[in-house]
């Protein structure tokens, strides 16, 4: 019986996969592998998944055919009573062989399994309780739970975790070794490395006092706040081009550095939300309040001739509800466009209500250029970049007038000058746009909004709708005055929202756990996945707010907890009962994102940039024509010919079109749209980045010339040291043996082959170190080149 | 659908490259489990046979307008330059054109000779004389309608059903649903080319994978005249094809005793795609190397970007690649339409007639779809005075290859050309057809996104169009 309930829990879908609540005290017997769950039957979590997988299409909040609804709780009583001796309603259809009658309908190809039956009828016969979502309930913390062993229970987390792999009778597992937890605590805190130098002060002095004295100085380094807002930079979709058509470039630079800065000084949650929602309507806005509203700017815009002004201004407002949705309410609320909800408690009211509250913000449908984008307010200008555009203005008016002068004398020259007048403009415009400048909120009298009828962007006769949030939440506007974008921004950070709290912890534990609580982390409602640890899920939520949304404090409680700084090893014990991990008996090895996996690179090789904090966007090395299909100015790309171009990878100029091929390889999002969490792959094409992009081929030539100048003597002893420095490890005789082999096979090239040699000294800006000889570095070059493309290095285990 | 020889590959064939035994040492060495595949599909079944094995898009982006190609409307001719009758506009009004709102919209009569060609006699305009020699090969459909009518957004629905962001494009789907055939070399490959029109960007959203598993997006190709198809595939300068090759095997060497240490799976993913990176790295610039190709052959595609395309796109046929979209960025002309499609018909209609004769002829052309169009047609009236607009309601298409009913025409528009008459085929008609060709039903082929089991062709009703199948 056990096993049947768990089948129709892991069957519901694919995406949803198990979760669970109340675990047996005995030891499951032979639970098959990914199929943990409790006999008992819990509405919200094994009921209202079947229902709105199945039933809720037509019988749910949007469409109730024959009167029907499964989705209130007085239907469901009416539709699970037993009348007259006869089957419940509900358990009569879904059992019945009459094709007319059976539910759901054939045709909707969509048939329940048998275990979804059975789940059914046992939850009928238990009385067929009901229970509200749980995220739309407010979070509370619940007793922290006992424990036999307390050995291995540092913080409140550990309780949490380990009381229900105590009820399947598992153990949590061992601390990992300092190295490795030195390591994942500098990828997950400031997305570096640590150098073999640290490693090895760390790991002599390691005591808990020197883990929380490193949680402290990382969470104190300016590095923090880069590392946090990769991350955020994909919930709001943050790029470097406007996303729509010829995708040119705009600056956005200084509300990324807001954001980073955010990060940084330990910004409450509850001040940035509001500063990117609202901060133009707060009293005696500063100009960091004004750059953060950049972010009502960050959706895609388009410069497409001839496209309709009116349908792209009513998609820029369904794109700030679809965010908003997905950052802080953690919903679908899209689907509400064109239907009310199908599944959670929101009509196309609500929906277009939400719009509303965006449609103050001063914009344009179509824009014809760049110039015209007259909410765009320059904070500050780079001195050197305006001379720049000024020269090149001069140009481009200078062959105008060329081109006017010989219009009629000579018409193949009057051709070839009005090419050439077409390119300059072009490059103007490229620089222009690219000079630092930022999009704020500019509030106007509001357009009117309507519910768009079936989401039809030409639609004009729906009813009119003003600023209001969705009816669940039961907002009480006390003023009486209309709703504007700060009662918006208030509320979303109000202790009224039991979501945005939830969202954003399930995001930072996704983090540094490799899977969130749940892992729909864009929507916990109806359909979305069953947390992992719904009462420590809780419990953080709640403390977050509690204490004033401080986000470093929450995050060093997970990070001082056993459970993040448990081993990552697989332990068989577990992976019968667990393979998936869920209960979290071990840590989960994650691959680090696209950014980190070239900042490890750079850092590793003497590279990197770390000075500067912020600043504009970054060009590396990029192919040849690689922009050739857009249109100019998004089709030119200037590389950085300076050692600009080393910095980190959050500051990679992001075209939302054709991201840079490299991070395109290692899941960099487009930023087309929000991302709550990357999908990691695994392919051939990241294996050609890391050893072909010039980038990495210069930061391995680097990494020799380091390799060389490293006091060890022998070959072997650099070898080791090598080793040590990118993987943390020591090295054991097979990869030793490995690397000597690779040394001697490329020395024996390189001594016989100088011109080879120099051919790789040709690769990127930086010169050879003069004092070393280029056959050495071309050796080790290959060495640093086998290291830095070592799947140990790209992850954090 | 060959999952065996794949399968066989994965456990003794990684042997192609020279000293490059890695499956085996593995095999050899170790109890280790089967690695993942990330080429394999995921339809266990097809949901019936299928017709093809591939499909070669042909996109004339910009939009190709269909009264000077395949749709020939000799009574809008004799309107030309009067105004169009107002229940055409009441019935569907045009936004996009502002201009002739104020001035009033005039007929524009179709701007080249249409002629009679083939045993089919299926009208053809005097722009395309190559591809009116095969027209008998041809399955012309004039009835296609879009539901977007702005370039992105139309690009975006035809490629994956809808304009919601982050949702996969056909050829994921196809990837995802049959693997690739190909172990060394993407299941869904990206060319493009320009020219003759202005030039309206491509970008990767229309070829991306979406919510399914990111191995199943497009690759684009830089261009087939270069040798780096592929970004990162040549080796640095200064490292010849024997150090590469010792330096892939250094590294799975020691990815492999890092494997003996952590037990992570990812770890033999990784030495499985460094050994594939390993062969795109031989298999790719050879891929590219179209001088190999003999004289008649270069001939019959001719010259230009866009034929050098068609031929990759036969080459990766050849090798088992699954989907190629070739975009064609030059067929959205707003004014001078006349000048404009003379232009880009003269840099594409040799190539296209070219690569449907050398498919033929190698008989490849039975295992193919080939489908040449664009997002979507162009109006009636006049913009510019010499120029279309953008038009959803009818446009033209054609469909070649295995299955389809060859030399045949399918819907009627009205006399005018701006509805359809007869047999409209949608969109996502057309995307259950190229499902159905390849073996698979458009409503089993779901996946759970947001709770709602997601299809290529949406939620509204799809049809395959029974009556171009053979």
């Amino acid at each position: 019986m056990k096993n049947i309930l768990l089948v129709s829990i892991v069957f519901m879908s694919p995406v949803i996969l198990l979760l669970f609540l109340d675990a047996p005290s005995t030891p499951p017997k032979k639970i098959k592998k990914n199929q943990i769950a409790d006999s008992s039957i819990k509405f919200s979590r094994d009921i209202r998944p079947i229902l709105s997988n199945h039933c809720f299409t037509c019988h749910g909040p949007d469409k109730q055919k024959g009167d029907m609804r499964l989705d209130t709780q007085k239907d469901l009583e009416n539709i699970t009573k037993s009348i007259n001796g006869n089957a419940p309603l509900l358990l009569q259809h879904i059992n019945s062989t009459d094709p007319d009658e059976v539910m759901p309908p054939l045709k909707s190809n969509n048939p329940l399994k048998q275990q979804q039956k059975d789940t059914l009828k046992k939850w009928i016969e238990k009385g067929a309780k009901y229970e509200q979502h749980w995220s739309y309930l407010q979070p509370i913390k619940t007793a922290t739970p006992t424990l036999k062993d307390m050995s291995k229970a540092l913080n409140v987390i550990d309780y949490f975790v380990q009381n229900k792999l105590e009820k399947h009778s598992l153990t949590p597992s061992n601390q990992a070794d300092p190295a490795t937890l030195m390591r994942r605590l500098y990828f997950d805190l400031i997305g570096l490395p640590p150098s073999s130098d640290q490693i090895k002060t760390f790991t002599t002095n390691f005591s808990n006092q020197s883990y929380e004295q490193l949680v402290n100085q990382l969470l104190s380094s300016k590095h923090f706040g880069e590392r946090l807002a990769v991350k955020w930079l994909d919930l709001v979709r943050y790029a470097d081009s406007i996303g729509y058509h010829g995708d040119p470039q705009i600056s956005h630079s200084p509300y990324r550095d807001y954001v980073i800065n955010s990060f940084n000084t330990n910004k409450p949650y509850d001040q940035f939300t509001i500063e990117q929602i609202a901060g133009d309507l707060l009293e005696k806005p500063t100009e960091e309040q004004l750059i953060a509203t950049g972010y009502n700017h960050m959706l895609m815009t388009s410069e497409e001739t001839g496209a309709v002004e009116s349908q792209y201004l009513r998609m820029y407002g369904n794109d700030r509800v679809q965010n908003l949705g997905s950052v802080w309410l953690g919903t679908t609320l899209h689907c509400a466009k064109c239907h009310d909800h199908k599944y959670d408690p929101f009509t196309q009211d609500d929906y277009y209500s939400l719009t509303a509250f965006f449609a103050d913000i001063e914009e344009k449908g179509i824009y014809d250029n760049y110039d015209e984008r007259e909410h765009l307010k320059y904070f500050y200008r780079n001195i050197d970049e305006v001379k720049n555009l000024k020269q090149q203005q001069e140009h481009v008016a200078e062959l105008k007038k060329k081109m006017d002068s010989s219009s009629e004398a000579n018409s193949a020259e009057a051709s070839h000058d009005a090419k050439m007048h077409l390119r300059y403009s072009n490059k103007l415009n490229y620089f222009q746009r690219s000079l630092i400048a930022s999009p704020i909120t500019i509030h106007t009298t509001p357009r009117e909004t309507r519910i768009l009828r079936r989401g039809n962007l030409d639609d004009t006769g729906g009813t009119v709708v003003l600023p209001k949030l969705p009816d669940i939440f039961a907002y009480e506007n006390k003023t009486h005055k209309k709703l504007n974008r700060l009662d918006l921004a208030t509320w979303l950070v109000s202790k009224n929202n039991p979501l945005a709290s939830r969202v954003f912890v399930n995001v930072l534990w996704g983090m540094y756990f490799g899977k969130g609580f749940s892992e729909t982390y864009q929507d916990l409602g109806a359909i979305g996945q069953w947390p992992s640890h719904p009462e420590l899920f809780d419990w953080l939520s709640a403390d977050f707010i509690e204490n004033n949304w401080d986000i470093k404090r929450l995050i060093k409680t997970i990070v001082m907890s056993h459970t993040y700084k448990q081993s990552s090893m697989t332990r068989e014990d577990l992976d019968k009962v667990d393979g998936l991990n869920v209960l979290l008996g071990r840590q989960n090895p994650t691959t680090i994102a696209a950014e980190f996996v070239r900042d490890n690179a750079l850092a590793i090789s003497g590279l990197l940039q770390l000075k500067q904090t912020g600043g504009p966007s970054i060009r590396p090395y990029q192919p040849e024509q690689y922009l050739k299909s857009l249109i100019p100015p998004a089709s030119f790309y200037f590389v950085d010919n300076n050692i600009n171009q080393f910095k980190r990878g959050l500051y990679v100029h992001r075209q939302r079109s054709a991201p840079h091929p490299s991070l395109l390889a290692f899941d960099a999002p487009s930023r087309r749209h929000c991302v709550a969490k990357r999908n990691y792959s695994n392919t051939p094409l990241q294996s050609l980045a890391l050893l072909n992009d010039p980038t990495y081929v210069e930061a391995s030539r680097k990494f020799a010339e380091r390799i060389i100048n490293n006091k060890a003597n022998s070959i072997e002893d650099k070898i080791k040291w090598a080793y040590f420095e990118t993987t943390s490890r020591v090295a054991s005789e097979t990869i030793i043996n490995t690397l000597k082999n690779l040394y001697e096979i490329n020395h024996l090239h390189y001594a016989n082959n100088k011109q080879d040699a120099r051919l790789i000294m040709t690769q990127g800006i930086m010169k050879p170190d003069p004092k070393l000889q280029i056959i050495d570095i071309a050796t080790w070059s290959a060495i640093a080149r086998c290291l830095m493309s070592l799947q140990e290095t790209i992850t954090r285990y | 659908m060959s999952f065996v020889s794949r399968r066989e590959f994965l456990y003794g064939s990684a042997l192609g490259l020279g000293g490059l035994a890695l499956t085996a040492l593995l095999k050899n060495n170790f109890n280790t489990p089967t690695p993942f595949n990330p080429h394999q599909g995921h339809l266990t079944t097809l949901h019936h046979p299928a017709k093809v094995k591939h499909v070669i898009h042909l996109c004339m982006s910009g939009g190709p307008s269909q009264m000077e190609t395949f749709d020939n409307k000799p009574v809008l001719k004799k309107y030309h330059d009067t105004s169009i009758p107002e229940d055409y506009l009441k019935k569907n009004p045009l936004p996009r054109l502002q201009k002739e709102a104020k001035t009033g919209y005039k007929c524009m009569g179709p701007q080249f000779e249409f002629k009679k060609y083939g045993q089919s006699g299926i009208e053809v305009a005097s722009i395309f004389p190559h591809v009116a020699n095969i027209v008998d090969d041809l399955c012309v459909i004039r009835s296609m309608q879009s539901d977007q009518i702005d370039h992105g957004p139309a690009l975006t629905f035809f490629n994956t059903g809808t304009i919601l962001p982050n949702r996969p494009s056909m050829g994921s789907w196809v990837n995802y649903a049959l693997g690739s055939d190909c172990d060394n070399l993407p299941g869904f490959v990206v060319l493009s080319s320009a020219g003759g029109g202005m030039n309206q960007p491509v970008s990767s959203n229309i070829w991306h994978s979406g919510f399914l598993p990111s191995t199943n997006q497009g690759v684009k190709f830089q261009s087939a005249a270069s040798k780096n198809l592929v970004p990162y595939i040549q080796s640095p300068k200064g490292v010849t094809q024997e150090l590469q090759t010792e330096l892939y095997k250094a590294i799975n060497e020691i990815n492999h005793e890092s494997y003996k240490h952590y037990k992570d799976e990812e770890i033999q993913t990784r030495i499985h795609q460094n050994e594939m990176a390993a062969k795109m790295q031989l298999s790719v610039p050879e891929l590219s190397d179209l001088s190999k190709e003999p004289d008649h052959i270069q001939q019959l595609y001719g010259p230009g970007e866009y034929a050098k395309n068609c031929l990759m796109a036969r080459r990766l046929v050849e090798r088992g690649v699954r989907f190629i979209q070739l975009y064609h960025r030059g067929w959205d002309h707003h004014e001078k339409l006349k000048l404009g499609l003379k232009r880009v018909s003269h840099l594409t209609d040799q190539a296209t007639a070219a690569l449907i004769t050398d498919l033929k002829q190698r008989g490849l052309l039975k295992d193919t779809l080939v489908i040449w169009g664009g997002e979507f047609g162009r109006t009636p009236v006049a913009q510019n005075g010499d120029g279309r607009e953008h038009h959803i309601k009818a446009f033209s298409m054609w469909l070649a290859g295995g299955g389809i009913k060859p030399g045949m025409v399918h819907g009627v528009t009205d006399e005018l050309g701006f509805f359809v008459k007869e047999n409209p085929v949608h969109v996502r008609d057309l995307h259950a057809l190229i499902l159905h060709l390849l073996g698979i039903d458009h409503t089993r082929l779901t996946y759970t996104f947001q709770g709602v089991k997601q299809k290529l062709t949406g939620f509204e009703k799809a049809q395959v169009p029974k009556s171009l199948l053979i």
